[in-house]
């Protein structure tokens, strides 16, 4: 963890299909001298789902908001990301399952990016305040 | 302005169910491949070689010639002695927890059926949630299915001159299974199975697709409708 590392805070992990995720993204920045805030060339923040399990993975990585970071490399900005309202929900299946995520990256140059991931949970429309985890809702 | 929501669930949709052809077929097939041996093995011991050749040839040429001759009924069809049916489902979309009503309506293709089921007959019908899968291993590329739910049930009709009629109800689970998913290598599909009893049998098995839309019937989970976990009302 380097002072590039973005942290994510989610106002709600768990989101219905049609709405949207929103939060803050966070760079602490450094007082004195850092090579590392000198690299930062921005931040971006973006909404993705992959699937697990036996078939062959499916992906899908939503477009990226974008930040620009303070001249110290701190970063609080505030995020708000669309889920499409035909993609899939989080599904925890007995051959596969679909995990969404918040995906933060600090953009470096010439180094790796620096990365962070959040999970989230999409629900079906309608299911906000029913689930605590993704769907098939827990049996009797 | 579309906020991407489903619009309310309450409207009825008809789908007309497709024959299960690879199974009619293969069943058509062996049926044709028996009469046409039996006829073969009569004519042998009575006549000679060549006759039995031609006759081989003869009841498979003649069987096709009347699957498909012109009219309105198609190979399918003809072979199961019944169109294909149709299912008016409401409400529609299916939502999650939905309790569903299906009108099954079968017409048959001449007189002869309505006289062969002979007043009665039993609709058998099966619900199912299927996982599906596709992997590649080296360059092999499989699929694997996984019945998630399952349930069935059969209920008896009584036929007319116009054919059948069954309502059908059942309730769509949130416990098991989920939406239709539909990704490239990764799917969960609902469908819906259904067959005419004896004298008919698998001949006239159908299916349709059922498609449940990402939405939750929330009435029906917290207990203010009719929702019972999936099991047939």
């Amino acid at each position: 963890m380097t002072v590039a590392t973005p942290t994510l805070e989610v106002d709600d992990y768990f989101v219905e299909l049609g709405a949207r995720f929103e939060g803050r993204v966070l760079l602490p920045g450094t007082e004195g001298l850092d090579p590392t805030v000198e690299r930062i060339r921005e931040v971006r923040v973006a909404l993705r789902y992959g699937t697990e399990g036996r078939g062959d993975s499916d992906s899908w990585l939503g477009p990226p908001q974008v930040f620009d970071v303070n001249v110290d490399g701190s970063l609080h900005g505030r995020f708000t990301l669309d889920v499409p309202s035909e993609a899939p929900i989080s599904y925890d299946g007995s051959l596969f399952r679909v995990r969404w995520e918040i995906e933060a990256r600090t953009d470096l140059k010439m180094r790796l990016d620096k990365k962070s991931t959040v999970d989230v949970v999409v629900l079906p429309v309608g299911g906000h305040g029913l689930y605590l985890q993704p769907h098939p809702l827990p049996g009797p | 302005m579309d906020d991407g929501r489903p619009t309310p669930a309450a409207a009825t949709h008809t789908v007309e169910a497709v024959p299960t052809t690879s199974k009619i077929l293969v069943l058509a097939g062996i049926a044709l491949a028996i009469a046409a041996t039996v006829a073969a093995i009569v004519i042998l011991a009575t006549t000679g070689v060549g006759t039995a050749v031609l006759i081989v040839l003869i009841v498979p040429g003649l069987s096709l010639i009347w699957l498909l001759r012109p009219g309105s009924a198609r190979p399918a069809e003809r072979v199961s002695g019944w169109r294909n049916p149709t299912l008016e489902i409401s409400p529609w979309p299916v939502r999650l927890g939905s309790s569903v009503t299906a009108v099954y309506r079968r017409q048959p293709v001449n007189k002869r059926t309505v006289e062969k089921a002979a007043g009665s007959i039993q609709l058998d019908t099966e619900l199912i949630c299927e996982e599906w899968v596709q992997y590649t291993v080296g360059t092999d590329t499989r699929t694997e299915t996984d019945d998630v739910f399952e349930t069935s049930w059969s209920e008896a009709m009584s036929v007319g001159e116009d054919g059948v009629e069954a309502i059908i109800r059942f309730s769509i689970p949130v416990d098991r299974g989920g939406p239709s998913i539909h990704l490239d290598h990764s799917r969960l599909r609902w469908r819906v199975d259904q067959r005419l009893g004896r004298p008919f049998g698998p001949l006239t098995e159908t299916r349709i697709d059922l498609d449940v839309v990402s939405a939750i019937d929330r009435d029906a989970v917290l207990g203010e409708g009719t929702y019972d976990r999936g099991e047939r009302r």
